[in-house]
């Protein structure tokens, strides 16, 4: 019982910290696709 | 010469037909007819059906270890893990992530809808089945059939069968088990709710993504490489566009030998023996009850996020968390639609959707984790 309420936990708790990782990669990815892009339009 | 006739008839299957190979038969039937008639499923439930009536067929061997040609589709595909990936990076090359990168935020409802699978798991192992079992059954929940076959394989061989029947055949019947529950669940003025205009996304983004989330995911839960590897080369394929040959031959053409290969060994691990057992209508059982589970809790936790947001969330978006793409995403826009015709929700439900293919593969690589 003790392993399942351990996966249980986890389980939630690693998909939406996963979750949270990749939000927050999304918006850094955004942030440096749009200096690339306006880096490229000035030249 | 009479005897050699004899002789032929009994080395012959008849002989060895029991009630239990014709109840198998009739269900293969069954599978065949929903996949032909009415179209459910039909690309896995047509392979499926048929490989349940041959592994159903006395003395042909095709499932015996080490011999049977079924066997080593299964032992070499599946066992290997090999066909599952595979299937993996078609629906890579398939999937256009944008809906997601636009509206970011929508990505933890493909979270949300991940609880469903772990109250599975418990009510699972609480009510008896061993926790390898029980994770098995959760997974059915994520409703993404090469994932649950995948864990299915590794966790509980045993279980693949019903398993992948179950995930298939309630992937099928979405439009049926979502609508009450997530009209239960709101009300008709969160119904109503218009998601703002999305933003734009550039390429450069998109070509990002697949490359950000290798790193993310695999670092996080390693035990998910396999699929996510192969979903994001996939994906990369794609949004590269320098590699149109290769993105092609990943979606069609190997996605469908593949998919062959995959029906057709599940269909032949659900022998009589294996299948006729009591737990086999517990799982069935257990699997709607994910659906379900998963649908609720997708849906109630966009009603959460909009405790904490100022520009509302439609938390009928939150049903499209379970992966069933891109089924779940319409139901969501059909039930959308039924309040107000304008609501044009399919675009933003695509987001949560893809979101839900990637937040089961973490959870069946957070099971592999602690039980391989």
């Amino acid at each position: 019982m003790e392993q399942a309420v351990t996966i249980f936990v986890s389980g939630i708790g690693g998909v939406f910290v996963g979750m949270a990782l990749l939000y927050i990669g999304i918006l850094i990815s955004a942030q440096v696709a749009k200096r690339l892009e306006s880096k490229k339009g000035k030249e | 010469m009479n005897l050699d006739i004899f002789t032929i008839f009994q080395s012959s299957g008849y002989l060895h037909i029991t009630p239990g190979l014709v109840v198998m038969w009739f269900i293969g039937i069954v599978l065949i007819y929903l996949a032909i008639a009415r179209k459910y499923e039909p690309l896995l439930l047509l392979p499926i059906g048929f490989g349940i009536i041959l592994a159903n067929l006395p003395l042909t061997d095709l499932m015996h270890e080490g011999e049977g040609l079924i066997w080593r589709f299964y032992h070499y595909g599946i066992q290997w893990e090999i066909i599952p990936p595979l299937i993996f990076l078609g629906l890579g090359a398939l999937t256009d992530f944008k809906p997601l990168l636009a509206n970011p935020v929508l990505i933890f409802l493909g979270a949300g809808a991940q609880v469903g699978v772990y109250i599975t798991f418990f009510t699972a192992y609480g009510l008896g089945f061993s926790i390898n079992e029980a994770a098995t059954i959760g997974i059915i929940g994520g409703a993404d059939g090469p994932t649950t076959i995948f864990l299915a394989a590794k966790l509980a061989p045993h279980l693949l069968g019903v398993c992948a029947v179950a995930a298939y055949s309630y992937m099928a019947m979405v439009p049926i088990i979502q609508p009450p529950i997530m009209k239960l669940l709101t009300t008709k003025k969160e119904r109503l709710i218009k998601m703002k205009k999305a933003r734009k996304v550039s390429q450069l983004e998109k070509l990002f993504f697949p490359i950000i989330a290798t790193f993310i995911i695999i670092l996080l839960i390693p035990a998910s490489a396999p699929l996510i590897s192969m979903f994001m080369l996939g994906n990369l394929f794609r949004e590269s566009k320098v590699v149109e040959r290769l993105t092609t031959a990943s979606k069609n053409e190997l996605m469908n030998i593949v998919t062959i290969f995959l029906g057709i060994s599940i269909g032949a691990t659900m022998s009589a023996e294996n299948f006729l057992r009591k737990e086999a209508i517990f799982i069935f059982f257990f699997g709607l009850f994910a659906f379900m589970i998963s649908t609720a809790s997708g849906v109630l936790l966009a009603k959460l996020i909009n405790l904490f947001r100022k520009q509302k969330i439609n938390p009928l978006l939150g049903a499209a968390g379970v992966s069933a793409v891109p089924m779940a995403a319409r139901v969501v826009h059909k039930v959308g639609e039924q309040e107000d015709k304008k609501n044009y929700l399919l675009m933003y439900a695509m987001g949560p959707n893809v979101a839900g293919v990637i937040g089961t593969v973490i959870a069946a690589g957070i099971f592999l984790t602690f039980l391989k």
